[in-house]
């Protein structure tokens, strides 16, 4: 009897493994052949707002309270670099996680995208240069931005109060010194990502009023009708609920390709990819600014000019964008224009900004 | 007493039920003959999409439509649905489901599972979704059904087709066009096509279908981008137009 009882319990948790293994989605991740990773943290459980996507979790790097705890600590703390800057220096909570500009080492000057929502994301950064959330800011060590260095990394680290125990608890590392250097990089950001995969904005005032918990205003309601409909076509790119449809567009902001311009072309090398680039969220669009990739845009009556008046045509431009007569001349009204611009103000979340 | 009001009775659920064993034998027997509900295969479809015969190329203003517009074709996403295959004598097969292509990813398969074993002379799409299904947050929210959806103050439910591409305008300057086909009276039931197609049971029989991208501009009418207009979305009329021409887009070989 007690021998069944025990096979009985074997063959359960090996259903338990075997289905574990079998529902885990390893969308994210460029090692599909590494096992599921084990350790003693608590597993956290993302929730998914209405209407938004399952999320692309990691099978090398779940989700773990503990995880989270460290990314969150090291995501502000400019303990990783020599030169006084985090993670937030770019990404400013009241900025939607995100910051004006950048000037690259590589002369490109960008606009800095804002965490939100990545963990709905399948391609980060303006051209999608990196398709894997868990190391996107394996490039942050780097001279441009963190200039980190790793003795004083790892002297820090260990002297810390607290972070070897985090080390620890999210990911059973006993020795930080027992980890290479990249090694060490890899789990730093793999607790930076899963604090990233937490930043999840879905309570704008748009949110509540589909919810039915607020009402908007007659021009915030008129610039809705504008943006989902093929008055402003706005809303075939900027796809609700994410209000971005994850994918890469040239939107004729340029007819001429050089530099940074280039956008998809650069991580492609493909002709027909000039001058596109992912569609950012509007989320919180409002809190972004500079808009477009270079941030040539100050404010959203800017931009919301260019779409009324200033497409540019080229044989790369998205068939969207150059489907009117007179290129893109929306011919919105002002009062047309100052509608659209007040719901786009109505993406802001302001629990998620405070 | 009692046995004579009994006996009709007994008698009459006696022919009930040989009524019903023969209507069950009878219907069994028939669908032995080409159909075999108990046991089922699965039916694979490979889908690819041509353009006059020729593989489709992408963003590529190579191509002629019957009105004579030059076009490209940069993005083509569709949802087929519902299949209906039927035997030589009308059996009929109905499936529900719907299936995502997008065709930039390549030929795409999919899968209709649990076709009854037999020989199928003919298959049917709706090319979109029937107005059940056809609404507002109805599918599952994943990234590619989210970015068909159409919007709530267009009616809501999706986009059954986006077809976009650039054309050649009447000073031979490119210019951006978009077929989109949305709304309950825009769904497509594509006719009949003609196969010849055995499911045996858990087995796969796989069948290849080809779309034409330029039958969507021709049969019945010969749509013109320059004349007509190059995008559909919101002009119910332009929808039906190529509404119409989609009836017979696919083919099976």
């Amino acid at each position: 009897m007690e021998k069944m009882f025990w096979r009985q319990g074997k063959l359960v948790w090996l259903l338990l493994l075997i289905t574990s293994v079998i529902s885990c989605r390893n969308t994210d991740t460029d090692e599909p052949d590494v096992p599921p990773v084990i350790t003693a943290a608590t597993p956290y459980y993302l929730k998914v707002p209405d209407g938004f996507p399952q999320p692309n979790l990691s099978r090398q790097n779940p989700l773990t309270v503990e995880g989270i705890d460290l990314g969150k600590r090291l995501y502000s703390d400019p303990i990783l670099s020599s030169n006084g800057l985090s993670c937030s220096s770019c990404h400013m909570k009241s900025l939607s996680y995100s910051a004006p500009t950048f000037n690259a080492a590589n002369g490109f000057r960008f606009s800095v995208p804002p965490h939100v929502n990545l963990a709905f994301k399948t391609y980060y950064n303006w051209t999608g240069s990196i398709e894997v959330l868990d190391t996107l800011c394996m490039g942050d060590f780097e001279a441009e931005f963190f200039n980190t260095n790793a003795a004083d990394l790892y002297q820090r680290l260990n002297a810390h109060p607290e972070y070897p125990k985090m080390f620890r608890k999210a990911f059973g590392i006993t020795n930080l010194n027992n980890l290479t250097y990249h090694e060490l990089k890899i789990k730093i950001c793999y607790a930076i990502s899963q604090y990233m995969r937490t930043l999840v904005s879905a309570d704008s005032k748009f949110d509540r009023y589909r919810a039915q918990k607020t009402s908007l205003t007659q021009e915030e309601y008129a610039g809705m009708l504008i943006f989902f409909s093929e008055r402003g076509d706005c809303f075939h790119c900027h796809s609700d609920p994410l209000f971005s449809d994850n994918s890469f567009h040239n939107n004729g902001l340029s007819n001429v390709f050089n530099g940074f311009d280039k956008g998809r072309t650069l991580v492609t090398n493909s002709e027909k990819d000039l001058g596109k680039f992912l569609t950012p969220t509007l989320r919180n669009v409002a809190r972004t600014a500079p808009y477009m990739h270079d941030g040539r845009y100050a404010t959203l009556e800017q931009v919301v000019e260019f779409y009324n008046s200033g497409v540019k045509n080229s044989p790369y431009i998205d068939p969207i964008m150059n489907k009117r007569e007179n290129i893109s001349n929306l011919q919105l009204s002002d009062s047309e224009k100052k509608a659209l611009v007040a719901f786009l103000k109505t993406l802001t979340d302001e629990e998620f900004v405070k | 007493m009692n046995s004579g009001i009994k006996t009709p009775l007994v008698l009459m659920a006696q022919l009930a039920l040989l009524l019903v064993n023969q209507f069950f034998f009878y219907s069994c027997k028939n669908d032995k003959e080409e159909t075999d509900f108990l046991s089922t295969g699965n039916v694979q479809l490979n889908i690819t999409h041509e353009v006059d015969g020729k593989a489709l190329i992408f963003d590529s203003l190579i191509y002629q439509n019957a009105a004579g517009n030059s076009y490209s074709v940069s993005r083509l996403q569709y949802y087929l649905s519902d299949a209906v295959l039927k035997t030589a004598s009308g059996k009929t097969v109905f499936t529900k489901g719907f299936h995502y292509i997008d065709a930039t990813r390549g030929d795409e398969k999919i899968t209709l599972p649990n076709i009854p074993a037999g020989t199928y002379t003919s298959i049917q799409f709706l090319i979109g979704l029937d107005s059940l299904t056809n609404q507002s947050y109805s599918l599952p929210n994943t990234l590619d059904n989210i970015n068909m959806s159409w919007p709530d103050v267009m009616g809501g439910g999706y986009h059954f087709l986006k077809l976009e591409g650039q054309y050649l305008n009447t000073n031979g300057a490119p210019k951006g066009y978009a077929m989109h086909l949305g709304t309950n009276a825009a769904l497509i039931r594509h006719h009949p096509l003609n196969m010849l197609l055995t499911v045996e049971q858990n087995k796969t029989s796989r069948l290849t279908l080809v779309m034409n991208i330029n039958a969507w501009y021709t049969q019945p009418y010969n749509y013109n981008f320059i004349t007509d207009g190059n995008y559909t979305m919101g002009i119910p009329e332009l929808m039906q137009l190529i509404r119409n021409n989609g009836k017979d887009v696919l083919e099976t070989r």
